[in-house]
């Protein structure tokens, strides 16, 4: 049994976003402040908070898109989603202005405003959203132009996703950063299903009481396992992928039906060569398999690193590795 | 049974650590724990870590056993319980380029005496060479111990070794580049590259100007097809970019070895307990130099304080018109000035002139920023001066501007410092300060005083509002406005018009400037000397003609506002006052 343990330490160290973790929470707080600096808006009593991936501490290198939730709790009935976006737009464009080459730094969306800050190479999305009669969960703009809306309620995600962290002592975040990750290397960065997916179909295997371990390897490798089945279902049967947050609704997915056939076929051979390697008694061709499950992060570095001891094609050297001392030798030494 | 290491490998982390701490501990010695594990003969060490000895001296270091078995600790938890890496050895620095010293061997035969392993020590001499030194020492039978010199081997930089220039590396009218750390330079650099722009340079930056392709080979071509000159902006985190210290700094280094070219540090790095001092030796010690003093005995501009950025702006403009100076006196041509205030750009629309002076775009587009008028306020003096050393009979402005932008463009550019200046309008005429023969003489100015609508028994505010218009079919009202709205109110008021309603012809230019300009004066006089607010309406070439006699006066400049549709007006957006110090910029109002 190959558990590597280090190994996969230290591939979550390296997938771990390194500048972005500053430069996000900046970002954030720019469009924080401008959007809270206007009349308007203050009128409707915005109170802006971090969503996504980055607020629930599960991005992966690099960090793209930071999203900003805007809560409106006092916008009137009779603002449309066309009017409350050209209102952001308004007030960030004036913030924002445009970038170094002339091109505008907010973008409007069908459901948000972007904005850009070339400097730290990332975005923010700014998503307007009004209370939903339940006085518990929000609306947002479905398509901007139509006056549409559609029900969300993405803080709660963040708070299942920190009570399922601490159910699995820990377990469920490392371990969605490790899906993500592989959904990366083998669907490739652009492609959908997205994270988000990845995320949320994790979090149902998890819910399912049907993932579990002792340590990285065996959480990773039960969680590619059910969330393989997830999306097997979701492809052949047309089985949907629950909201968490939102109880029987499901999520939608934008993706073409040769991407789902892909992300369900690479899935299901990532899951079997994840169990093969954990089964491997050789950690060389064990750590050579989950490289290549890892794949390389957003610097363009191999995630899985070989264990001491073995070369990088995974085979053994010829001698036993002897381990460092636990503790420093005793007495002062001077140097000259 | 391994057989006993007679090897050293040292891995990434434990390399940078190593040399990163060394230089920065100069001229002091500093050392610490190797940790790692051994494979087949070698010592593989992955981690170091730093224990700050007390009292460490440029040929001393003590290294304190319970610090450092904290810090192992510490790590160790870090770990997981099936990873063998732990302590090691043994590393420190020696200031002076040399091997372990008996006292280094006595130490490690103490240490080896109480070790059940074999133990590695690392000597790193911190500088260009870096070089490493490596012992190995173990207990043999009956107590006693050995050391071994090892051979050490450092992890491979990244990229591939630097050639020598090309040539065509250095190139008079080449871009400046900016060399930084993205992490806590980018504003310094920000700030610089405005400045520069805002004096007339042309300015590489890797954020506009880097395309597509593989970093490191896009920016190996920009650092040697043609630059002029280079700014090292000198921040903490520069210490962890091997991008600076192994391309840039280098290419920079090889580049200014011709004397045409022109290396400025802007130095961010404050002196140990003096906020608005920088410490000059920091730029060596960061990027590794050290303890030689290339750096150190260059020219370095003191970031902490304002000043700093005006002094590499007033070095790279008269570097700028040495190079060009020789060519301006060959072709016996004019000096060439660019002005824009409207679009943005970068180092490709680099061209022909001499100095090309662009300002970042307003917002709305109508008026200039505020953000570009303050940054020609300080650019303003160092540009005239430039202009000035180039010693070239006329200077031809090309272009287009706001009126406010023309008005303080010729204002620097002052009749009696300047002997002619030409500016070109979009069609290509000349609007020359010099009278032609074959001035048609058909526009007359036509003056006219204009109501003020205030008590005139007040007393007197030594303000005089003009408005100048050059253009047929005025809109009068906005001005009117200006007066009567004024808070502060005017003594005086006059309307500077043409008296036909055909537009000036190019050729009338000298002799309608002039006029112009003197009637401003003559009104002010007429007033006591008062403080003139102008409204200018007409074109970009005769503002900076007319900006050229303004030497005498504070004129407070107004740009057409017409942002708001009900209600266009004329906002104040600048103070010339061209004779103080520091001018012809004396103020950018809000």
């Amino acid at each position: 049994m190959a558990h590597l343990k280090q190994q996969f330490k230290d591939a979550l160290s390296s997938i771990e976003p390194g500048d972005d973790k500053a430069n996000a929470p900046e970002a954030h707080r720019l469009v924080r402040d401008a959007l809270e600096a206007d009349a308007k808006l203050a009128e409707y009593g915005v109170d802006p908070v971090l969503i996504g991936s980055y607020k629930r501490n599960v991005s992966i290198k690099r960090v793209k898109d930071v999203d900003v939730f805007v809560r409106l709790p006092d916008l009137p009935s009779d603002v449309t989603s066309k009017d409350i976006l050209d209102r952001f737009f308004t007030v960030l464009h004036a913030e924002f202005g445009s970038d170094g080459d002339g091109h505008r730094r907010t973008k409007r969306q069908d459901r948000s405003l972007q904005v850009s800050f070339p400097e730290y190479d990332l975005y923010v999305d700014a998503v307007p959203a009004r209370p939903y009669w339940d006085g518990e969960t929000w609306e947002i703009p479905q398509k901007g132009d139509e006056d549409e809306w559609v029900r969300t309620n993405p803080e709660k995600l963040t708070s299942l996703s920190t009570a399922m962290n601490s159910a699995h002592d820990g377990y469920y975040v490392p371990t969605v950063k490790l899906l993500r990750q592989t959904r990366r290397s083998i669907l490739g960065s652009g492609k959908k299903p997205g994270g988000f997916f990845i995320e949320v179909a994790t979090y149902q295997a998890f819910a399912s009481g049907l993932v579990s371990g002792n340590d990285h390897a065996e959480y990773y490798v039960s969680a590619l396992e059910e969330v393989s089945k997830i999306i097997n279902g979701y492809v052949t049967f047309g089985l949907g992928v629950n909201d968490p947050t939102l109880a029987g609704h499901t999520i939608s997915i934008r993706a073409t039906d040769d991407e789902l056939e892909a992300a369900k076929t690479r899935f299901a051979e990532a899951a079997e060569t994840a169990r093969d390697a954990l089964d491997e008694e050789d950690e060389g061709k064990a750590a050579l398999a989950f490289q290549g499950l890892l794949g390389k992060n957003g610097d363009d570095e191999t995630v899985f690193p070989m264990p001491p001891g073995f070369n990088e094609d995974g085979s053994k050297r010829a001698s036993a590795i002897s381990a460092g001392a636990r503790t420093v030798p005793a007495g002062t030494r001077t140097f000259g | 049974m391994t057989r006993p290491p007679t090897r050293i490998e040292l891995r990434v982390d434990a390399y940078e650590t190593i040399a990163f701490e060394a230089a920065n501990h100069l001229p002091r010695e500093t050392g610490g724990i190797l940790l790692g594990y051994q494979d087949n003969g070698t010592i593989v060490a992955t981690h170091a870590l730093v224990v700050e000895g007390q009292g460490a001296t440029t040929n001393r270091y003590v290294r304190d056993d319970i610090r450092a078995d904290e810090l192992l600790q510490e790590f160790l938890q870090q770990r997981a319980d099936d990873d063998p890496i732990g302590y090691v050895g043994e590393w420190h620095s020696h200031p002076s380029p040399s091997g372990p010293s008996t006292v280094d061997h006595a130490a490690m035969r103490a240490t080896a005496k109480v070790s059940s392993t074999p133990i590695a020590l690392l000597v790193f001499a911190p500088g260009a060479t870096g070089a490493i030194f490596g012992l190995i020492a173990r207990r043999q039978r009956f107590g006693k111990t050995t050391t071994k010199e090892a051979v050490v081997s450092v992890p491979p930089s990244r990229f591939p070794p630097l050639g020598p220039l090309p040539d065509g590396a250095v190139r008079g009218d080449g871009p400046v580049f900016i060399s930084y750390r993205q992490s806590d330079g980018t504003a310094q650099a920000d700030a610089l590259e405005d400045l520069l722009r805002a004096a007339g340079l042309v300015v590489w930056r890797d954020h506009t100007d880097l395309r597509p392709g593989t970093t490191t080979d896009r920016l190996e071509q920009a650092l040697t097809r043609g630059l002029s000159a280079g700014v090292l902006v000198v921040t903490p985190d520069i210490a962890h970019s091997d991008i600076v210290r192994e391309r840039e700094l280098p290419r920079l280094l090889q580049l200014d070895a011709d004397p045409n070219f022109s290396l400025c540090i802007a130095n961010t790095i404050t002196r140990a307990g003096e906020e608005v001092k920088c410490d000059y030796d920091a730029p060596d010690r960061l990027l590794r130099l050290a303890p030689a003093r290339t750096l150190a005995d260059k020219k370095q501009a003191n970031m902490r304080q304002p000043s700093g950025e005006v002094e590499i702006v007033r070095d790279l403009l008269m570097h700028r018109v040495e190079q060009r100076k020789p060519i301006i006196r060959a072709e016996a041509r004019d000096f060439t000035i660019r002005v824009q205030s409207r679009p943005a750009s970068s180092a490709l629309d680099a061209d022909e002139e001499d100095l090309h002076i662009r300002l970042k775009p307003s917002e709305d587009g109508r008026l200039p920023s505020r953000g570009g008028l303050e940054l020609l306020q300080k650019t303003l003096p160092l540009t005239s001066d430039a202009v000035y050393t180039a010693d070239a009979k006329s200077v031809r402005i090309s272009g287009g501007a706001h009126l406010s932008v023309g008005l303080g463009v010729g204002a620097a550019l002052p009749e009696t410092k300047i002997g002619r200046v030409i500016v070109v309008d979009p069609e290509e005429n000349a609007w020359t300060s010099a009278a032609p023969d074959d001035d048609p003489q058909t526009t007359e100015l036509t003056i006219e005083p204009a109501q003020i609508g205030q008590d005139q028994a007040a007393a007197l505010k030594h303000r005089v509002a003009i408005f100048v218009t050059l253009t047929p079919h005025a809109d009068r009202t906005a001005f009117e406005q200006l007066v009567n709205d004024s808070a502060d109110g005017f003594d005086a008021a006059e309307i500077i018009s043409l008296g036909s309603t055909e537009r000036i012809d190019p050729r009338e230019a000298a002799r309608l400037s002039a006029a112009i300009a003197q009637q401003i004066k003559k009104f002010s006089a007429s007033q006591g000397r008062a403080e003139v607010h102008l409204a200018f309406h007409g074109p970009y070439t005769m503002a900076v003609l007319i900006g050229r006699y303004l030497n005498t006066l504070r004129t407070v400049v107004y740009e057409w506002d017409g942002n708001r549709k009900d209600e266009p007006r004329y906002k104040p957006v600048l103070v010339l006052e061209p004779g103080v110090t520091g001018g012809p910029i004396a103020d950018v109002l809000p």
